[in-house]
C-alpha cells in the first residue's frame, strides 16, 4: 500500500493550501531526506525537470531524463513546485492561485512550508534554492532550524551583493527588480524589504551546504555585465559564512540547474551522503580542502623538531597545524587530551584559547572605529569615572 | 596609538591566578575584576605613554564595547565575527561548560592542589581578555581573518600590525615576519600567528601548563626554526 501512495502522489497536480488558495507541486521518488527544489524569480517547477537540446536550442526546452528533477528521484524522494506568479520555459503561468504582488521571501517560506504540510511530504529537507529561491531556502532553514539538514544554493541572490557592490550599482538592482512589479499578478521579489528581515533571522545551524556559482558574465541588473565580478564576492562570502563547499568552476551562465545539471545533481546527491552520515559539512573549507599534505622533507623536520619540543615541555597532549598556501599543510599531536581515557589529541576538540580572545575583542573595536560608532578621542570618565586619571585615559589605551 | 596597553593598568594575571586557585568554582564578573584591578596601584608612566600587558585593559575594554553598543560581549562576538567567519565551534565560555567534544586541560600552577589538577569546568573570567573557547580548525580560520584584515579598512588593518592593536608582532631587520597572539588560562595554552610574505597560519593549543607556562615555549622554540624559514622565507621578505 505504500507503493501505491508513493505511486499516486507522483503525479504533478494542485494542492489545497487553505485560506482559498492551491500549489502545483510534483513529487517523485522513495527515501529520506526529501529533496525539495526552488526556483529563481519567476520560475516554475520545469526549471528543474525540462532541458534544451544543445544541437537543437530552436526546439526549446523538453522533459529530459538528464534533468535535476529525474535524477535525483532515483536515490531520494523530491518534490518541486510553482509559486503564484511563475511562468512556465514556454511562458505559460503557473496554475499555482495567484497571489498580490510583489512578495517577499518571508512569504515564499510561509507558502512552501504550508505546502510540504498540506501534501503530507514530511521533513528532513534538503533545500535547493536558484538566485530568488536560494534566499527563500536560506530563510526557511532559519525559520523551521530542526526540519531543514542540508543547502544547495544555485547562483543564489543574497544580502552579501548589498556590500560587493557600491551605493550606486545597488540602487540600480533594487530598481531593476521594482520593474517586475506589473499588473498582471506575475511574480515580482521585493528584494530590500526580503533582506531587511533576513537581517535580523536566526542563524542557521551548522549543516551540509553546497554554493554552486556561475563563472560566465551575466548582467544581473546592476548596472550592466562589468558589474559581474561583484557577484562573485558575493558567492565567496555566502560560501564562506555557511561553512559550505564552494563550486566555482562550472562552466556555466546564471541558470546552472539547466546549463549544466550534473553538477547540481552531484551537489545534490553529496550534501544528501553528508546527511544520511551524520556529518555536518559537505567538505573542509577550501582552505584547507585546497591544500595537499607538506612535502615529505618538511614533515619528517616538523615532526622530530615537534618530538623534542613535547618531551621537553611535559605537557600531557599538544596539538599543532601549519598552512602554508600553495606549498602544503600539517597537522600533527602529541600525547592526550584525556589523562583518564587516553583520547588523543584532535582538531575538532574544544578548549579555553585564553587570551587569543583579545585578537577578537580590539577586532570588534577596531571595527566600531571604522564605522564611526566607537570615538577614540573621548576619555574613559564617560564609561568609568572612578578609574583612577579617567579623564586623561583614551579607549585607545588599553 | 590605539587599544595597545599604555594604559599603566598593572598586570592581574597573578590576581586571576590566586583566585582561581582560592575557589575554582567562583565565577567573577568583569566589572568585579575591574573593582579589584583598579585598587592596585597603577604603573609609573602616564596614561598612554608607556607599555605593560595588562588583561584589566581588555576587560575595560570589552565593558566599554557593550556600554557604548548597547549589546553585550557575547552578542557582539557571535553577530560580528564568530557568525560571519563560521567559527561554529568558538564560544564564550563563562561558566565551565565546554561543548563536546572538548579537551581536559590539566594545571599545575595552583600549590595548594595536587599536579595536573583538571581544570576543563573550571568557569573562565577573563572576559575581553580571555574567556574564549575554541577549536584548532576554528583557530586556524581566525588565523587566516586576523592576517588578511578581515572586516577592517585598509587604514585599520596596517594599523593594527604598527602599532600592535590586539596583536603581537614579530619583526626581523624591520620586517614583519608574523603577528598574532598567545593565550595561557589554568590548564590549557595556546598560539596563533599570520605570516604575512606567505599566508601562512601556524596555530597550537596543549592542554597542560607545567606550572610555570614554561612547557609550551618549550615546543614552540623547538618548532619555530623549522616553520619559519617554510612560513617566512628568506627572499620572500627581502627589498
Amino acid at each position: 500500500m505504500v507503493v501505491a501512495a508513493t505511486e499516486a502522489s507522483n503525479s504533478g497536480g494542485l494542492v489545497d493550501i487553505g485560506g482559498g488558495r492551491k500549489i502545483y507541486l510534483q513529487c517523485s521518488g522513495v527515501g529520506s531526506p526529501t529533496v525539495v527544489l526552488i526556483s529563481g524569480t519567476r520560475g516554475a517547477h520545469d526549471d528543474w525537470t525540462d532541458l534544451m537540446d544543445p544541437k537543437n536550442p530552436a526546439d526549446g526546452t523538453k522533459p529530459r531524463e538528464s534533468a535535476v528533477f529525474p535524477q535525483v528521484s532515483k536515490v531520494t524522494r523530491i518534490c518541486v513546485y510553482d509559486r503564484p506568479g511563475t511562468t512556465r520555459n514556454d511562458t505559460t503561468v503557473t496554475d499555482s492561485t495567484p497571489v498580490r504582488q510583489p512578495t517577499t521571501a518571508q512569504q515564499g517560506v510561509a507558502d512552501l512550508h504550508a505546502l510540504l504540510i498540506a501534501a503530507k511530504e514530511p521533513g528532513p529537507y534538503i533545500l535547493v534554492g536558484h538566485s530568488w529561491g536560494g534566499l527563500i531556502a536560506r530563510l526557511f532553514a532559519s525559520t523551521y532550524p530542526d526540519e531543514v539538514s542540508g543547502l544547495v544554493l544555485v547562483d543564489a541572490a543574497s544580502e552579501f551583493l548589498k556590500s560587493s557592490l557600491t551605493a550606486a550599482q545597488w540602487a540600480t538592482y533594487i530598481e531593476a527588480t521594482k520593474k517586475l512589479i506589473e499588473s498582471n499578478g506575475l511574480e515580482a521579489p521585493e528584494h530590500a524589504r526580503t533582506l531587511g528581515l533576513l537581517h535580523g533571522s536566526p542563524q542557521i545551524p551548522a549543516m551540509p551546504v553546497v554554493v554552486l556559482t556561475s563563472d560566465k558574465r551575466f548582467d544581473f541588473g546592476a548596472g550592466g555585465a562589468e558589474t559581474w565580478p561583484a557577484w562573485r564576492t558575493a558567492q565567496d562570502h555566502l560560501a564562506k559564512v555557511l561553512n559550505a563547499k564552494h563550486v566555482s568552476d562550472t562552466n556555466s551562465g546564471h541558470a546552472i540547474q539547466m546549463e549544466q545539471p550534473q553538477l547540481v545533481i552531484d551537489a545534490i546527491r553529496e550534501v544528501i551522503e553528508a546527511v544520511r552520515s551524520g556529518s555536518h559539512q559537505v567538505a573542509r573549507n577550501e582552505t584547507d580542502a585546497e591544500l595537499s599534505p607538506i612535502a615529505e622533507r618538511s614533515r619528517i623536520a616538523l615532526e622530530k623538531a615537534l618530538d623534542e619540543g613535547f618531551t621537553k615541555s611535559g605537557l600531557p597532549g599538544v596539538i599543532t597545524g601549519l598552512w602554508i598556501p600553495s606549498t602544503g599543510s600539517w597537522i600533527a599531536s602529541r600525547g592526550v587530551s584525556d589523562l583518564k581515557t587516553k583520547a588523543p589529541m584532535t582538531a575538532d576538540l574544544q578548549a579555553p584559547i585564553g587570551s587569543i580572545t583579545k585578537s577578537f575583542a580590539v577586532t570588534i573595536a577596531l571595527q566600531l572605529v571604522g564605522e564611526g560608532k566607537l570615538r577614540m578621542e573621548d576619555t574613559i570618565e564617560r564609561w568609568y569615572p572612578q578609574i583612577p586619571e579617567a579623564s586623561e585615559l583614551l579607549p585607545k589605551c588599553f | 596609538m590605539l587599544l595597545n596597553h599604555s594604559s599603566g593598568f598593572v598586570d592581574i594575571s597573578t590576581l586571576q591566578l590566586d583566585l582561581h586557585c582560592a575557589d575554582p568554582k567562583r565565577l567573577v564578573s568583569p566589572d568585579e575584576l575591574i573593582a579589584m584591578g583598579i585598587k592596585l596601584p597603577r604603573t609609573k608612566f602616564p596614561p598612554g605613554k608607556g607599555f605593560l600587558y595588562s588583561s584589566l585593559n581588555t576587560i575595560v575594554l570589552g565593558r566599554i564595547l557593550e556600554k557604548n553598543s548597547g549589546e553585550s560581549f557575547d552578542e557582539l562576538l557571535r553577530k560580528r565575527l564568530l557568525k560571519p567567519l563560521a567559527l561554529h565551534r568558538t564560544k564564550l565560555d563563562t561558566n565551565g561548560k565546554l561543548d563536546p567534544p572538548f579537551c581536559h586541560g590539566y594545571t599545575d600552577f595552583c600549590r595548594n592542589m595536587p599536579r595536573q589538577t583538571d581544570t576543563s569546568e573550571w568557569p573562565q573570567f577573563s572576559f575581553a581578555a580571555g574567556a574564549l573557547a575554541s577549536t584548532l580548525s576554528d583557530v586556524h580560520r581566525w588565523g587566516v581573518a586576523l592576517g588578511e584584515g578581515f572586516s577592517l579598512t585598509p587604514t585599520l588593518r596596517q594599523a593594527r600590525i604598527d602599532d600592535e592593536l590586539g596583536v603581537g608582532v614579530q619583526r626581523a631587520g624591520g620586517r614583519v615576519i608574523s603577528f598574532g597572539h598567545a593565550g595561557s588560562e589554568a590548564g590549557y595554552s595556546a598560539n596563533v600567528q599570520y605570516y604575512p610574505s606567505t599566508g601562512t597560519v601556524w596555530a597550537l593549543m596543549a592542554n597542560g601548563d607545567g606550572g610555570t607556562g614554561e612547557a609550551f615555549m618549550a615546543v614552540i622554540k623547538a618548532l619555530q626554526p623549522v616553520v619559519e624559514p617554510l612560513a617566512a622565507p628568506s627572499e620572500k621578505w627581502a627589498p
